[in-house]
């Protein structure tokens, strides 16, 4: 008889039960499609910082170089490579050097096996960045010679590596700056790291076979640049790497984090920096641990930088920002005050509709119904009619998802004058020393700002998909068990005097 | 069917009063009345007079404010709530004058609604109830809603839902006050002829001095004070 009476009330009594379905379906579609487009930004925002330090990172270990006087200089007097060779007025050089990235400190790479030994982690790994940077060219043997001018050097950075070519005549020299980010990776192979983030575009990618050998993997962008293919070679501090792969970003932006990739120890001999690495990459088995492992990696890294993906994406900015605010603030409200305005309308009409059934309950209690099998019939009727609302407040909000998806609409983002990690710099390079070039364009950690544009897909999520049909059946209960408790209170005598 | 010795009720100085307002209204002031079973009693008096607030206390839907009822030894005025309902599902049937059938349940589900307090099976529910619509000449009109029943066709689904329970008393609040004069006969012959033939108590609250006359016994409430006419 329950389900009988039930299924009766509902289809007898369409219009209350279309319209209270339909306000918790539009509330509950509200809820679906404000979580889908925040699982939808803060993938979106994971994807542009995966771009730049891996996807599966959750924290990032890095330290800040302590600025020293003099910066990278190229030695013209000394012998060997860097010897001139003798002209009336000119002498050429040509001389690579291979440095730690600007910005960035080491560690000693023995201490990975610390952070590997911390509780909640799933993968850690350790790379060493370093920027090379070639000196082609001449200058005059009878003048100073000349540093290229340091503004020049901020006002156009390349963003995928290149040279400089400076003037000549007017008794200046005429040389050319060549400069590479590459990054020593441990081969041994991990789910975390600048690798992570990549697609392999053609070749393969490292084999723990590749370790201490002289192979490269090349961003696709500065290989396109540079005219460089699977089999053909890098030259590194003068030494020639085999080209083993093409790797590309696998999210909206254009570069992988660096623009050439070596086996780390290879990338330490060659730097001479044994045992020494510029970054740890870090993920948590459970974003819950995240906090905790920060502070566990502040105590063995006492100095450094250590940051997680929300730290990283306070740093950025545009219309993906935008959209990830608008969705925190006006989304989340709007949901809230459409969920109550949705919960006040299923009450009042349930309230209303039990003023309108006094005399039904009356009758019922005169003929024997206990107060118990009322409130379960009445708060029956409502949960239906909430799980009515819940369905097709999904349903809404599916299509919703679905519909926003179809147009993709695209969000830029920047990372403003930040390294991957997390350090944020005073702004590119340049800050030239006496005598020294100080780096030539390139995508250096800590160089000028990046711009990602990503398409925004919305996400469903399972657990979001449970919470708005557990709010649903909230309203349903909360609904019902208004008007329970005012079926409940009548006797049945005032019930039917009502009436009368 | 003829009355008996044996009493159904047993009211003793029965008074209800409500606070109407901030004023005590007395609806029923000291009231001693006997019901024997098999009784066909009439109660008439004028508007506001008590008669309808009387038929509640019979029936166990309000509680007195002072002096006791009894229905077959039981007093009503003890019971709880649950129990009261107990006692209105197993030996009261009641009819209204306004019918007070569900509208969204048809004839057969209406009358049904009368055995689910008793915890009987679905299937024996509905041959009950459809025995029950066949007693009062409505077996066909089973599947209806009471939207699509005349008045008549209501009140003697009404009736069958009084009566599927088989309870000691029948309690009308105006059983004919919304029917024309050849149906209130049609009603009043199938009340009389359930009331011979099923040995059952009916008491019955009217105004129609047409439908008084069938009764055997007589009683007046005006003021909350009854008398016998």
């Amino acid at each position: 008889m329950f389900l009988k009476y039930l299924s009766r009330e509902l289809v007898q009594r369409k219009r209350q039960t279309i319209l209270v379905s339909i306000a918790l379906a539009v509330a509950i579609a509200l809820v679906v499609v404000v979580n889908a487009a925040s699982v939808g930004i803060n993938s979106a925002q994971s994807k542009v910082l995966s771009g730049l330090y891996g996807i599966g990172t959750d924290i990032t270990v890095s330290q800040t170089a302590i600025p020293t006087q003099g910066g990278q200089r190229f030695d013209f007097q000394g012998g060997g490579q860097g010897q001139p060779r003798q002209r009336p007025d000119f002498s050429t050089f040509s001389q690579d050097r291979l440095d730690v990235a600007r910005f960035s400190g080491t560690f000693q790479s023995k201490t990975l096996s610390d952070v590997k030994k911390l509780a909640g982690i799933s993968g850690a790994s350790a790379t060493l960045k370093l920027n090379s940077i070639s000196f082609n060219g001449s200058i005059p043997t009878s003048s100073t010679v000349t540093t290229p001018n340091s503004s020049t050097d901020n006002s156009a950075p390349s963003a995928s590596g290149g040279a400089i070519a400076m003037p000549s005549g007017g008794g200046r020299g005429n040389f050319e700056i060549t400069s590479k980010s590459i990054e020593g990776i441990d081969v041994t192979g991990s789910n975390v790291g600048p690798l992570s983030g990549v697609d392999v575009a053609s070749g393969r990618t490292f084999a723990t076979t590749d370790s201490n050998t002289n192979v490269a993997l090349v961003d696709a962008t500065y290989a396109k640049a540079n005219s460089i293919a699977v089999g053909g070679n890098v030259t590194i501090k003068s030494v020639k790497f085999q080209v083993i792969g093409i790797v590309a970003a696998n999210s909206g932006s254009a570069e992988t984090s660096s623009n050439i990739y070596i086996p780390l120890d290879t990338a330490q001999n060659l730097a001479g920096k044994t045992g020494l690495v510029t970054n740890f990459y870090v993920s948590s088995k459970s974003a819950s641990n995240i906090a905790s492992l920060k502070k566990e990696l502040a105590k063995i890294y006492p100095g450094a930088t250590v940051s997680s993906q929300s730290d990283l994406a306070a740093s950025l900015s545009g219309s993906l920002n935008s959209a990830s605010s608008l969705v925190k603030t006006l989304g989340k409200w709007l949901s809230i005050i459409v969920l109550l305005v949705a919960f006040a309308f299923a009450g009042l009409f349930t309230s209303s509709g039990i003023t309108r059934r006094i005399r039904e309950f009356g009758t019922l209690k005169a003929i024997g119904w206990r107060n118990s099998r009322i409130t379960k019939q009445i708060m029956g009727e409502t949960l239906a009619t909430s799980a009515i609302g819940a369905l097709l407040g999904l349903i809404f909000g599916i299509i919703g998802v679905f519909v926003v998806n179809l147009f993709a609409p695209t969000l830029n983002s920047t990372v403003a004058a930040v390294n991957p990690f997390g350090n944020r710099n005073p702004g590119g390079f340049g800050g030239g020393r006496p005598g020294g070039f100080p780096g030539g364009p390139g995508r250096f950690p800590g160089s000028a700002s990046a711009e990602s544009i990503v398409k925004l897909h919305l996400g469903l999520s399972t657990s979001a998909l449970l919470i708005a049909i557990g709010i649903a059946l909230l309203g349903g209960l909360f609904a019902g068990t208004m008007g329970a408790l005012r079926a409940s209170k009548l006797t049945p005598a005032s019930a039917l005097r009502s009436v009368a | 069917m003829s009355q008996t010795t044996e009493v159904l009720y047993e009211i003793k100085g029965l008074t209800k009063s409500y606070n109407q307002k901030g004023k005590n209204v007395v609806a029923l002031a000291d009231v001693d009345l006997t019901i024997h079973v098999g009784d066909l009693i009439s109660i008439q008096g004028p508007t506001g007079g008590g008669k309808s607030t009387l038929l509640q206390m019979l029936g166990g839907l309000d509680k007195p404010t002072s002096g006791s009822i009894s229905l077959s030894g039981d007093n009503l005025e003890n019971m709880s709530e649950n129990e009261l309902a107990k006692t209105r599902s197993h030996k009261v049937g009641f009819i209204f004058q306004t019918f007070n059938l569900i509208p969204t349940l048809t004839a057969l589900e209406n009358v049904e609604t009368a055995l689910v307090p008793l915890g009987i099976s679905s299937t024996d529910r509905r041959t009950r109830s459809l025995a029950a619509l066949e007693s009062v000449g409505l077996a066909d009109r089973a599947s209806h809603l009471p939207s699509e029943l005349s008045g008549g066709q209501q009140q003697r689904v009404a009736i069958a839902r009084a009566l599927v329970k088989n309870p000691q008393v029948l309690l009308a609040d105006e059983p004919t006050g919304n029917l024309d004069e050849e149906t209130r006969d049609q009603i009043m012959e199938i009340l009389e002829e359930l009331w011979r033939n099923k040995g059952l108590t009916l008491i019955m609250v009217t105004h129609d001095s047409n439908v008084a006359k069938r009764a055997k016994r007589n009683l007046n409430i005006a003021n909350g004070r009854l008398s016998a006419r």
